[in-house]
């Protein structure tokens, strides 16, 4: 029971925790966890927490990272005989003939053969030793770590290594998996320093790293990058789902018989008041233009998996894709699966001319198309992030859009303090608009799509 | 049956089910709780064969409610039965107006749906509420009441109470995102694809006789082509029928296994795929 005592305090301390990190967790589902270990004993601790508090991969993500850097700030620091003994093993598995060995490559093979624990100690040991030369964010630093073990060789190598046969699907994704777990190490180690040497509020730390919708999208790690896609299909399809039962009333309608029968009885079965049915709403009409240059590049992606999860639910949906000329993709979206109709558009380039985003001569052109579009009866849906390279903005062109357009919303990737930095010019488009959002990150995003009407 | 977790692996067994260690732990805290058990994974992973299999197992009455786009409650929960309402009014002539209104708003006309059905149940039932993804936000806040009081309110009737706590499995696809209020008054399951001996003992339970080294084999080549990108990775039901069919065919001949492809892969394009990697796949 001592032990029941100790798990459930740091149960609470870290439902607590993720609390403060904006990933909510009721009481009513702690008190759950509760019931579930007294039933099935703390040995069953993995699976009660996972069907009682866990229920989706953002928050087991979370946990998980959470549950590890509780252990890893526990775990003592290598001896310094330890750490000479970490050296010498490195140096024995880089003196194999392997992929990516020679130099630290050779640290990276040898932590593949080692238990979890020993990874993080020998993580910690050498990151420790090369952090003060270490700068940016915990992403960055990440990166400047993996570079130390020459990660993205072995990465070649090993890509290399499959595709000519040499190695084993098997031994590839196994690798893969292991590659995974230093990974992660140097992350809660990096985590960790942070907070141990800088100084740096946790919560904010953390909310900014680990919460997979408050990180900024160009922050977004490859794991991270598919958790939220995954997030972004489920709110298209949430999205699909609500608008496709608008209904309101109207007068010309059909007579519904039950509801009149119903009414009927209240007067000893005479119909005084004839019930009518209710008018289907069509649901709006929706022009997306999206901003594919390299600058929105991520959040493009993630706005285009949105418009493709909702696009099968809608009839009228045309899609536009554009750096410096619009170009329209509707078709790949309906009848090519999602990943093979993003991958047409990065390897097409009709859509960019100079290489750089042209504002201007992109609304000139949309409004070349808007008889075309049954504008008067759409919603125009702008994603990019306003950054104009300096050219004429012809807000005339907007202005026209705006006539024709029963509303225009923008979707502006960059966060509000800076929309009137540098080439953005959001603040000089804003007066033709009847929202912009702005959505740095997943959360951000839920909300202005949530909020659309 | 005591329920217990070991005690539900053998009876799941025994109707042809390999449930997990983990399934049926969280099934049998699901049952001592009186929760309602939230299934999701991927398509042909066994969600809704759960909770048929369980239905069996607690000897229970099996109550299926399939949701879709625009569910409502009158096909969920509960409908008046008018026709027989105007009937009836027509059958006793003029009376007092609040004699007559009691008469039909009650029991008697009320159309119980799978919901109520299941909550009204002398003996305890087993709800199935499958696919709840496909349904509207609207639906799962109708459920809300239902799973955590388990009470209805007829506003005409009143308050109906359970007269007995169904076991309730709802299942999804993980297709959209389901609602907190939802999640947060269920016990949650996520049934993935099953590793390698898990599903060399669900292709057993259906196929007793195979020979362990070929089944290993066949399931290997499976555990590969679900890692790659594909449409619709194939789901254990899959990999059961494709077993089944290369039996009937040739179970030597490696073009038969391709022509047998067809149970396992749904999508053209998966198929293709396949085919066309056979030599690194089949290993």
């Amino acid at each position: 029971m001592g032990l029941a005592a100790m798990q459930w305090q740091e149960i609470i301390e870290l439902v607590r925790l993720m609390r403060d990190l904006d990933v909510h967790i009721a009481p009513s589902e702690a008190a759950d966890c509760l019931t579930g270990l007294q039933l099935l004993g703390e040995e069953n601790y993995e699976t009660v927490i996972r069907a009682t508090l866990l229920k989706d991969a953002v928050k087991r993500d979370l946990w998980y990272k959470l549950q590890d850097l509780r252990s890893l700030m526990k775990l003592p620091d290598f001896t310094d005989k330890q750490a000479e003994n970490v050296s010498t093993a490195a140096l024995d598995g880089g003196g194999q003939e392997k992929p990516g060995s020679g130099g630290a490559g050779g640290d990276l093979h040898y932590l593949l053969t080692c238990s979890r624990d020993h990874i993080f100690r020998h993580v910690k040991s050498m990151v420790a030793a090369q952090y003060q030369q270490l700068d940016g964010t915990i992403t960055e630093q990440v990166k400047q770590v993996k570079r130390h073990y020459n990660w993205f060789m072995v990465l070649r190598k090993l890509e290399h290594e499959r595709e000519t046969g040499q190695i084993s699907e098997y031994r590839y994704l196994n690798t893969m998996e292991k590659l995974r777990h230093v990974e992660n190490a140097i992350e809660l180690v990096l985590v960790q320093l942070n907070l141990e040497q800088k100084g740096c509020d946790m919560i904010n730390c953390l909310k900014e790293h680990w919460n997979v919708t408050e990180k900024n999208w160009i922050n977004l790690s490859q794991v991270e990058m598919q958790q939220v896609k995954q997030l972004v299909v489920k709110l298209g399809r949430k999205l699909a789902v609500r608008y496709s039962q608008k209904y309101k009333t109207g007068a010309h309608r059909k007579i519904l018989l039950r509801p009149t029968f119903q009414q009927a009885l209240k007067h000893h079965g005479l119909p005084i008041k004839l019930v009518k049915g209710r008018r289907r709403v069509g649901k709006p009409r929706l022009v997306i233009l999206c901003d594919v240059s390299r600058s929105v590049a991520r959040f493009t992606h993630f706005m285009l998996t949105l418009v493709y999860s909702f696009q099968t639910k809608y009839r009228q949906v045309r899609s536009f894709v554009f750096v410096d000329h619009p170009v329209e993709v509707t078709r790949w979206f309906r009848e090519l699966p999602l990943e093979e109709a993003l991958q047409k558009i990065n390897n097409n380039t009709l859509f960019s001319w100079s290489g750089f985003s042209d504002f201007g001569n992109v609304f000139f052109e949309m409004n070349n198309l808007v008889s075309y579009l049954d504008a008067q009866r759409s919603h125009l849906i702008i994603v990019a992030d306003a950054r104009n390279n300096w050219k004429a903005p012809r807000l005339d062109q907007l202005e026209r859009l705006r006539r024709s357009f029963k509303k225009i919303w923008w979707f502006n990737p960059l966060p509000e303090e800076q929309w009137d930095q540098e080439d953005c010019l959001m603040s000089l488009f804003m007066p033709y608009l009847d929202r912009a959002f702005a959505c740095p990150n997943y959360r951000a995003l839920a909300g202005a799509v949530a909020g659309l009407r | 049956m005591q329920v217990t977790p070991d005690n539900l692996k053998r009876e799941f067994l025994e109707k042809g089910y390999w449930l997990n260690e983990e399934a049926a732990k969280v099934l049998y805290l699901a049952i001592l709780m009186e929760k309602p058990l939230l299934v999701e994974g991927p398509a042909g992973t066994g969600k809704t064969m759960l909770g048929e299999v369980l239905a069996g197992v607690m000897g229970s009455d099996l109550i299926r409610l399939q949701c879709y786009e625009g569910i409502d409650e009158s096909k969920a929960l509960f409908e008046w039965d008018y026709a027989r309402q105007l009937l009836y009014i027509q059958s006793v002539g003029s009376g007092r107006w609040e004699e007559l209104e009691a008469e039909i708003y009650s029991e008697k006309f009320l159309l119980p749906r799978p919901l109520l059905k299941a909550i009204t149940s002398q003996q305890k039932a087993t709800l199935i509420i499958d696919e709840i993804d496909k349904s509207d936000e609207e639906f799962e806040s109708l459920l809300l009441e239902l799973l955590s009081q388990w009470q209805v309110s007829i506003p005409q009737l009143g308050t109906v109470y359970a007269a007995t706590v169904p076991y309730v499995i709802i299942t999804s696809n993980n297709q959209r995102r389901l609602s907190e209020a939802l999640k947060r008054r269920c016990l949650y399951l996520y049934l993935d694809y099953p590793q390698l001996a898990e599903e060399l003992a669900a292709v057993r339970c259906h196929i007793p006789e195979i020979e362990e080294q070929f089944a290993v084999k066949l399931l290997q080549f499976v555990q590969r082509v679900r890692r790659r990108e594909l449409i619709k990775p194939p789901g254990t039901a899959e990999t059961i029928d494709w077993i089944k069919a290369i039996r009937r065919l040739d179970e030597d001949d490696e073009e038969s296994m391709k022509t047998a492809l067809a149970a396992l892969l749904k999508e053209q394009k998966d198929l293709e795929k396949v085919k066309s990697d056979w030599k690194r796949l089949w290993g």
